[in-house]
């Protein structure tokens, strides 16, 4: 028998109080001078033992009563192995596994394939009216033979076919799959398994809520499921080199300049380790590097030119280690030649560009940097027209630019939302007509795409305050100050500027003294920033500050760089292919090939004004080929970075699990077959305690009266 | 006597010619009846004789004068015995078991020299320990609660014993009042009252008890301290009671029916029962007889 809240036992010291009332009763009495003593002298003497008897028995039935109360709360549970009931027909459900650090390889093997040995053997174990299932622990977690069943030949030939995972696994969620799998068993006797390697992560144990809510499912389930967790033990120390990431240094990666990318190492383990990474642009070995890797993580810097725009993927790899599958990083990208620019402002009194447009069109199409061609093609354009514009003229150009516009019409506003929403990039800038309650309306209650609420026109408190980039969170789009965190924009003087009232998600990204003076947040798929001040120089000399032109490429840079749909996935994540040929007919289709060389065949349907195919089973890490026609399109899904994380399972993380859910931790080589026959399912038997208990006091009662008889 | 004891007097005196009146006027014989005296033997008549004790039978016979001799010149001869051990010392709320018996004792003293008997004392605890010679004066009542009035009570009680010393020192047949709880061995006692009977001695038992005594109402955890010996117990009365009056009951059943058998009387009186009424009652039982 064991506890699953041991700590109130010692609620049974609470037995205690009836022989401290007994032995406190004992030293109040009354004192009677008595002459017919040898009545009652003879009375005692005939009636002694019988007292005595009956007094230690109702004080042993009221410290019983306590103890059993004290036991009844610390909520005991027994095996039914204990009860003999292990030859009932059983409902097995094993939660295996499918994380890629099973991978790995001991003295036996791969650990996955001891996990798929141990299962085996739980299979012959059944007996005849046994049933089972295998949750596939991978990050979204499923039934492997859809429900529970009876063929144990299936079950052989599936499980031998089990290749191990490439996901990460969550735990959690498959022991709640379990427990619904158990839902449908008609069987008395229930029966989890866990089989998985030791590692810590996956038991969510940030996740306290979800915890409790197993716990709640638990409880309130009929026929309480044994539960068991198999390890599949990795002795040796851990030693991990995997590639974390590799992107870009820009947001942008175009034709006209060398970029730089980074691959970021980790490495796991207690000596220095040499390997060689390697760096491939579309399949071919670009740069090889050897390295010394020491505990933690590195930066390693490649340098590319694309010469031809479109679709790309870069790859790096490491040397093997004990877990290959986390040694190479693919990531799939798109070059630019150019990308297209909107740029939208008030008329000038001549109908020409205004100051503030013109000196930003400068600044986004100057030379430096670029090489010989411009990246950003600027396209520019009255506010008024814009209402001539429709979204799918829009969606041509990556970025949008309001440059003191006055006021926009609704439609206008409608078609910026919906811009936004197919991820394209807008920035806003104020100035002496731009009307601060028309922009309010793009703010909504934070609801809109407005960065943040346009408060009032007002001056720097002080008139020598510079701005300053914001050292507080490193955002991407400020990587260009990455080293000069806090850094101070010299010589820019601003006059006037209008104080916001930042959404909540809103990024601050310069600073003018306490006041945000650039602001960004994320909108649908699209990305906003807000420029508090003028660019034409009214209100101050920014535009004509050494800072200005690098600063506002990279933004308006950062802006154009969302893609949507995304072509860098996560595990999991729905891989979604837009077409946008109107004439495409409805039964026409693409062709996917997964990083495994499958092929796969998807439709193509009409969503929103676009022709899209879709692919939900992303659980393979690699790059994924979809063609269409002439069209070649690359996407890549990563591995998830905590699953290269192997730190073990410890005593800690057991107690958290226990004190949720009553697990019994088993060894694969030891206990385990035992268990299998003795049966692990345990009987919470507080209620039968507390009947008893209660029993106890009402025989205690009849017995009192009974005895002052 | 100082006025403390002269008004204890005046009541117990009190008390008796109440009593005794009360039987006067309730009665329709003479108290004298039960008292009876028996003829002893004839001697000759001298001169100055009373007459009245001529037998005139042996005159008519055999013409010579004969005076009738009776066991005693005087009328009765009675000793009253009061057991003076702890145990009499007893109350639970009203008088001891020891001032009723003095009450008695009074009453009875003040009939017995109305009807000009004599009349001694004995009290006891495990012996004899004041013995006054019977005697038929007026005064000697005073005498008599006197002495009962300086007994202490204490020691313990061995009625049986007790009343065999008494059986052989009381030579002439008398009559015996013993006033006790009567709370010891029985067989002891039982062999004591055929000493008597045997001794032609006429016997009247009264028991003096406190109604706690008979009912042992106690509810709470009491420690019940001997009066006589150093001893205690400490009992749950509630888990007792039972027993305990059983046993006294068996005992009560065992003193009425070793009297019975005896043809003793055999009277119980309670502390908290008017003393005038119970005796009174008795008495007149006694004389219709």
């Amino acid at each position: 028998m064991s506890l699953l809240a041991p700590w109130l036992l010692f609620g049974a010291i609470l037995g205690s109080v009836p022989l401290i009332l007994h032995l406190l009763n004992k030293s109040k009495f009354k004192v009677e001078n008595w002459g017919a003593m040898m009545f009652l002298q003879s009375a005692a003497k005939a009636k002694a033992q019988r007292i005595k008897v009956q007094q230690w028995l109702l004080l042993l039935l009221r410290i019983l009563f306590f103890i059993l109360l004290a036991l009844a709360l610390s909520r005991p549970i027994i095996q039914r192995s204990e009860m003999g009931a292990s030859d009932q027909p059983t409902s097995h459900v094993v939660v295996l596994d499918a994380s890629y650090s099973m991978q790995r390889n001991n003295k036996e093997g791969s650990l996955f394939d001891q996990a798929k040995s141990r299962l085996l053997e739980i299979v012959d174990s059944m007996k005849r009216g046994d049933n089972m299932s295998v949750i596939w622990a991978g990050q979204r977690p499923k039934e492997i033979f859809g429900e529970l069943t009876y063929d144990r030949e299936l079950l052989r030939s599936k499980i031998n076919n089990l290749k191990a995972g490439e996901e990460s696994s969550n735990l959690t969620r498959a022991i709640e799959q379990a427990f619904f799998s158990l839902e449908k068993s008609t069987l008395p006797i229930h029966r989890v398994y866990v089989i998985a390697d030791e590692q810590k992560n996956n038991w969510n144990t940030n996740k306290t809520s979800f915890w409790q809510h197993l716990k709640d499912h638990y409880q309130l389930k009929k026929v309480k499921p044994g539960l068991a967790f198999l390890e599949v033990f990795h002795e040796d120390p851990i030693e991990n080199f995997r590639v974390i990431d590799l992107k870009p240094a820009s947001p942008i990666v175009d034709l006209h300049r060398i970029t730089q990318f980074w691959a970021d190492v980790d490495y796991e383990g207690g000596e220095e380790v040499k390997t060689t990474i390697n760096f491939y642009v579309d399949g071919e070995l670009k740069n090889q590097k050897d390295l010394t890797l020491k505990e933690g993580r590195q930066r390693i810097i490649f340098e590319h030119r694309f010469v031809d725009a479109g679709q790309h993927v870069i790859k790096t790899t490491l040397g093997d280690d004990n877990l290959k599958i986390d040694n190479s990083y693919s990531r799939a990208l798109t070059v630019r030649d150019q990308l297209p620019i909107l740029l939208i402002d008030a008329k000038g009194p001549k109908g020409g560009l205004q100051q503030g447009g013109h000196l930003l069109k400068l600044a986004l199409t100057s030379a430096v940097d670029l090489g010989e061609k411009s990246l950003l093609d600027v396209t520019h354009m009255s506010y008024v027209d814009l209402d001539n514009l429709n979204l799918e003229k829009l969606k041509k150009f990556r970025s949008l630019i309001l440059v003191n516009v006055p006021s926009l019409s609704q439609y206008a506003k409608f078609m910026l939302e919906q811009y936004l929403a197919n991820g394209g990039g807008l920035m806003i800038t104020m100035g002496n007509l731009a009307r601060k309650d028309d922009y309010n309306k793009l703010f909504r209650g934070e609801k809109g795409l407005l960065p943040a609420k346009l408060i009032q026109e007002a001056k720097p408190k002080n008139e020598n305050l510079q701005p300053q980039v914001m050292s507080s969170d490193k955002h991407p789009i400020l990587e260009l100050f990455s080293n000069e965190e806090g850094r101070v924009l010299n010589g820019v003087k601003v006059n006037k500027f209008i104080k916001l009232e930042p959404a909540k998600d809103a990024v601050p990204l310069l600073s003018l003294g306490n006041d945000p003076f650039v602001i960004y947040q994320s909108f649908r798929k699209g990305r906003v920033l807000l420029w508090s001040s003028d660019i034409s120089g009214r209100w101050g000399n920014f535009p004509f500050t050494k800072d200005f032109l690098p600063l506002v490429q990279n933004l308006v840079l950062y802006l154009s760089a969302s893609v949507s749909p995304p072509i860098h996935l996560s595990q999991g994540e729905p891989l979604i292919v837009n077409y946008d040929n109107p004439e495409a007919e409805a039964n026409k289709k693409v062709q996917l090939i997964t990083p495994d060389e499958q092929t796969h065949d998807l439709p193509l349907t009409f969503e929103r004004g676009n022709w899209v195919a879709h692919y939900d089973h992303t659980e393979q890490a690699g790059i994924y080929k979809v063609t269409h026609e002439q069209d070649t399109k690359y996407f890549t899904v990563h591995l998830p970075h905590s699953e290269g994380d192997l730190q073990k399972l410890n005593q800690d993380t057991k107690k958290f699990v226990n004190s949720y859910l009553p697990f019994e931790y088993l060894a694969l080589s030891q206990d385990f077959m035992r268990h299998l026959a003795e049966g692990m399912e345990h009987l919470e038997i507080w209620k039968w305690i507390l009947v008893l208990a209660i029993l106890l006091l009402m025989l205690e009662g009849y017995l009192s009266s009974r005895f002052s008889r | 006597m100082d006025s403390k004891r002269a008004s204890a007097f005046k009541k117990l005196e009190l008390i008796a010619r109440s009593v005794v009146e009360g039987l006067k006027t309730g009665m329709h014989k003479s108290p004298y009846k039960g008292f009876a005296v028996e003829f002893q033997q004839h001697r000759p008549y001298v001169a100055g004789d009373d007459l009245k004790h001529l037998d005139w039978k042996v005159l008519a016979r055999d013409d010579r004068y004969y005076i009738k001799e009776f066991e005693e010149d005087t009328c009765l001869r009675a000793y009253i015995i009061v057991d003076s051990s702890g145990s009499m010392g007893y109350t639970s709320k009203n008088q001891t078991k020891f001032d009723l018996a003095k009450q008695i004792s009074a009453v009875l003293t003040y009939l017995m020299l109305q009807q000009q008997d004599s009349v001694g004392l004995m009290t006891f605890d495990t012996k004899i320990r004041d013995h006054v010679t019977p005697r038929s004066t007026s005064n000697h009542i005073r005498y008599m609660i006197d002495v009962l009035d300086a007994t202490e009570l204490k020691g313990e009680t061995d009625l049986g014993s007790v009343l065999q010393t008494v059986a052989q020192k009381v030579g002439r047949r008398s009559l015996l009042v013993i006033l006790s709880d009567f709370f010891g061995e029985m067989e002891s006692i039982e062999k004591a009252l055929r000493h008597f009977s045997h001794k032609k001695h006429e016997v009247i038992l009264f028991q003096t008890l406190d109604p706690y005594e008979a009912d042992f109402p106690f509810t709470d955890l009491t420690r019940f301290e001997s009066i006589e010996q150093d001893h205690s117990e400490l009992v749950d009365p509630l888990r007792l009671k039972k027993t305990y009056l059983e046993k006294f009951n068996a005992h009560q059943k065992q003193l009425k029916k070793a009297c019975h058998n005896l043809r003793i009387d055999f009277e119980t009186l309670f502390t908290h029962e008017p003393i005038e009424r119970k005796l009174a009652e008795y008495l007149i039982r006694r004389t219709r007889r």
